[in-house]
């Protein structure tokens, strides 16, 4: 095995992964620079937030018995949470590669080794987690010097750079798995296995999003410290239960843990290759869909809205899109995520407290109505450049811009409207407001998602991205923030 | 008098620096089956793409079936059907679902194209595979269905950039005779080509495309001729009109 190639290959895979995201930008020679910034965050990242986090406790005079009992939470909570982090980015990284740049992975063609790949693939997986997390171990650090726990940090970053390992090789078990599973159960229940992996595509993003949520992750936090220690059998947690067991002066313990983990951190380097050695496949999966009607391209329920023929059929098509292609799921996730949030965060039960004034209670909505508006702005966003270069079937089709852009934001429509009018039905129901009021959020409320829809159109058609590999762009990023800019001013205007 | 199906009249493109077509004239008859060729960058994309409405000329003009493609770009694409070099599907659809949706978007009823797609299918010996995922297709499936949907709509004029390429034996052999009988019944048809058999076996008139302008154009056999190579391929012809005759000397050097 030669590390070397490994490290190369990671090169590789972080440089097409951050040109797919970012775009790349070109000096004045016309080279392509390289985008550091995650080399910024990840030299400056400890220093400057340990700083800063230690000023603020020695300016704020924080007792340091206060901050001892948070930082002790937060180091036990790190290396579980560090392995964690990993294996959701790895996760987010899978379900946000095309079809066509997973055929074409270069394991396939290459004559790489299994071994190599792993650990180039889990190099570029750290490079993209790590940032993020150094920022996070600055906080801890500033808090460890000031409570003097200085050992104890140094122990739970060195577990925590063990968990990043360990999530990294996890993943490439998990990809190689789900990539076997899907296939089979593809292949097996056509229709219904698609709708199991969008399902649990959008899950995975749900919660991927929510781990960025400072509450959620407070309330995980805690109850992680209340309930690890009764989980001693579950190796992914034996990084934590080392700093658990050295808190508490159990040495003995926190060796064997520590030693576990890195065993663990072998055992699941060497799964991992023998995963990708076995189950990787090298073609795009051929699913077969049973029809459910004979084709036709008759009037069908979206004429109901005067749509044309050719305009019935992109709006099937761009549903279709929605609801099989994986890159899709990101958008349908939003819902879900700032839904389970706003659950997570409040106590559903004062839904019902008519001691509390209707506006208040109004406010428990406020959330799932924000993440409908950004559903169809960014559904309507994406909605030409998720053509990709299939989009010349428009171009040399019988059909006018006018109906493109109808149909398109149509779609970025209803989605929000489905899941407006069931929140409505729970609004009416639960909080009862006068039937004046009611009208009111029904038509503010619709008459937003439509302005959503319409303001993602705008840029959807002036800055569409139609590059499909190795991600789908949809959209170029200068549109994104853009568009994120005017969302967000009438999204507050609301 | 011949009825004239495609008119280019001094048309120019430009890229830039590069003129991609340089006053290009071309006159392409009802029922003819007009092969383009001509090197990499000759510009051969480009005028088809001038043809469809999908460029605008810099200069010149353009008819296409009586229209102009850049003031009825609608109408001149309802007669039109295209099959692009490499197929452009939507590989998240099945193949018939991704024919439904051309079908409806040229607004061609159901009873029209349902007979047709099958013949076709099991002419390309694609039944049985219909329900797949385009995903999942070969490239020489993906080229037959995109092929497929370019007949559907009965086009009057048909562009067909390499269509060839990714096809087998026997599906290629189809798609030339379907390319006659088509063009008996008045369907014109422009294709690309590298291949030089292909084009003199199945094209009625040829043109060769070099750096923009038109070289000449013809029959494979006044092509012969013009060449000084009448005993000789069209392949020959083609090298040595556009002053590519030199091969054996790279290949040499290349090899040795």
């Amino acid at each position: 095995m030669s590390f070397k190639k490994a490290l190369r290959i990671a090169d590789v895979l972080v440089l097409a992964s951050i040109r797919a995201k970012r775009g790349v930008k070109l000096d004045k020679d016309g080279t392509a620079k390289k985008d550091q910034r995650n080399e910024k965050v990840f030299l400056l990242g400890l220093p400057v937030v340990s700083a800063f986090i230690y000023l603020l406790l020695w300016k704020g005079n924080t007792p340091v018995e206060v901050v001892t009992s948070l930082l002790s939470q937060s180091l036990v909570f790190l290396p579980s949470f560090s392995l964690l982090l990993m294996v959701m980015n790895g996760l987010m990284f899978e379900v946000s590669l095309s079809s066509f740049s997973t055929s074409t992975d270069i394991i396939n063609w290459l004559p790489i080794r299994a071994k190599e790949y792993v650990i180039g693939s889990t190099i570029s997986a750290v490079y993209f987690t790590l940032p993020f997390l150094m920022i996070i171990y600055g906080a801890s650090l500033g808090a460890a010097i000031y409570a003097g726990m200085i050992n104890v940090w140094l122990l739970t970053f060195t577990l925590s750079l063990l968990g990043l390992l360990i999530g990294g090789f996890a993943i490439e078990i998990v990809r190689a798995a789900l990539n076997e599973a899907s296939s089979v159960i593809s292949k097996r229940a056509g229709k219904y296995g698609q709708l199991a992996q969008l399902v649990s595509t959008v899950v995975i993003i749900a919660l991927f999003s929510m781990v960025f949520n400072y509450q959620v992750l407070l309330k995980v936090m805690t109850w992680f410290n209340i309930t690890v220690e009764q989980a001693w059998f579950v190796p992914l947690l034996w990084p934590s239960l080392a700093v658990i067991d050295i808190l508490s002066s159990e040495f003995t313990g926190g060796a064997l843990y520590f030693g576990g983990s890195f065993i663990m951190m072998v055992a699941f380097f060497v799964l991992g290759v023998k995963a990708r050695t076995k189950y990787w496949v090298p073609a795009p999966l051929t699913v077969t869909l049973a029809p459910t009607r004979q084709y036709s391209n008759r009037n069908g329920v979206w004429s109901l809205f005067g749509f044309s023929l050719a305009e019935q059929a992109i709006i099937s098509k761009d549903f279709k899109a929605l609801f099989r292609r994986r890159e899709m799921a990101t958008f349908l996730a939003i819902p879900l995520m700032l839904g389970a949030v706003t659950f997570i965060n409040n106590d559903v039960s004062s839904l019902w407290d008519t001691s509390i004034p209707i506006f208040e209670r109004l406010g428990f909505f406020l959330l799932p109505g924000m993440a409908l508006f950004i559903l169809s702005f960014y559904l309507a966003l994406v909605s030409v450049g998720q053509e990709g270069s299939a989009f010349m079937n428009l171009r040399v089709g019988p059909i006018a811009s006018s109906s493109i852009v109808k149909a398109k934001a149509f779609v970025g429509f209803v989605p929000s409207a489905v899941i407006l009018a069931g929140i409505l039905s729970v609004v009416g129901y639960v909080v009862k407001p006068s039937l004046q009021g009611m009208m009111t959020i029904v038509i503010v409320s619709f008459a937003t998602i439509i302005e959503a829809s319409l303001l993602g159109m705008v840029f959807a058609t002036r800055y569409p991205d139609f590059t499909e590999v190795p991600r789908a762009k949809f959209i170029s990023s200068e549109a994104t923030l853009l568009g994120l800019k005017c969302r967000n001013t009438a999204g507050t205007s609301r | 008098m011949l009825n004239m199906a495609v008119n280019l009249d001094s048309v120019s493109k430009r890229f830039g620096e590069i003129r991609a077509v340089n006053a290009l004239s071309l006159e392409i008859a009802e029922g003819t089956v007009y092969g383009l060729l001509g090197p990499n960058g000759s510009g051969k994309s480009t005028t088809m793409k001038l043809i469809m409405g999908l460029l605008k000329p810099d200069s010149g003009r353009i008819t296409v079936c009586g229209m102009d493609p850049q003031k009825e770009p609608l109408n001149v694409k309802r007669v039109i059907g295209y099959v692009p070099e490499t197929p452009r599907l939507y590989e998240f659809l099945t193949g018939m679902e991704y024919l439904d949706f051309i079908a409806a978007i040229h607004g061609i009823p159901t009873e029209q194209y349902m007979p047709k797609v099958n013949r076709f299918l099991k002419a390309f010996e694609l039944s049985g595979h219909e329900n797949k995922m385009i995903g999942g297709y070969s490239n020489g499936m993906k080229q037959k269905t995109a092929i497929i949907g370019a007949l559907l709509g009965d086009p009057e004029l048909l562009v067909l950039d390499e269509p060839l390429g990714g096809l087998d034996s026997k599906s290629a052999r189809i798609m030339k005779d379907l390319l006659h009988t088509i063009a008996e019944e008045g369907v014109t048809t422009i294709f690309s080509t590298h291949v030089l058999e292909i084009a003199e076996a199945i094209c009625d008139k040829i043109c060769i495309l070099y750096k923009g302008n038109l070289l000449t154009e013809g029959t494979a056999e006044e092509l012969k001729r013009l060449s000084d190579t009448p005993d000789s391929t069209l392949e020959e012809a083609f090298l040595k009109l556009t002053n590519s005759s030199d091969v054996r000397e790279i290949v040499e050097a290349l090899v040795y």
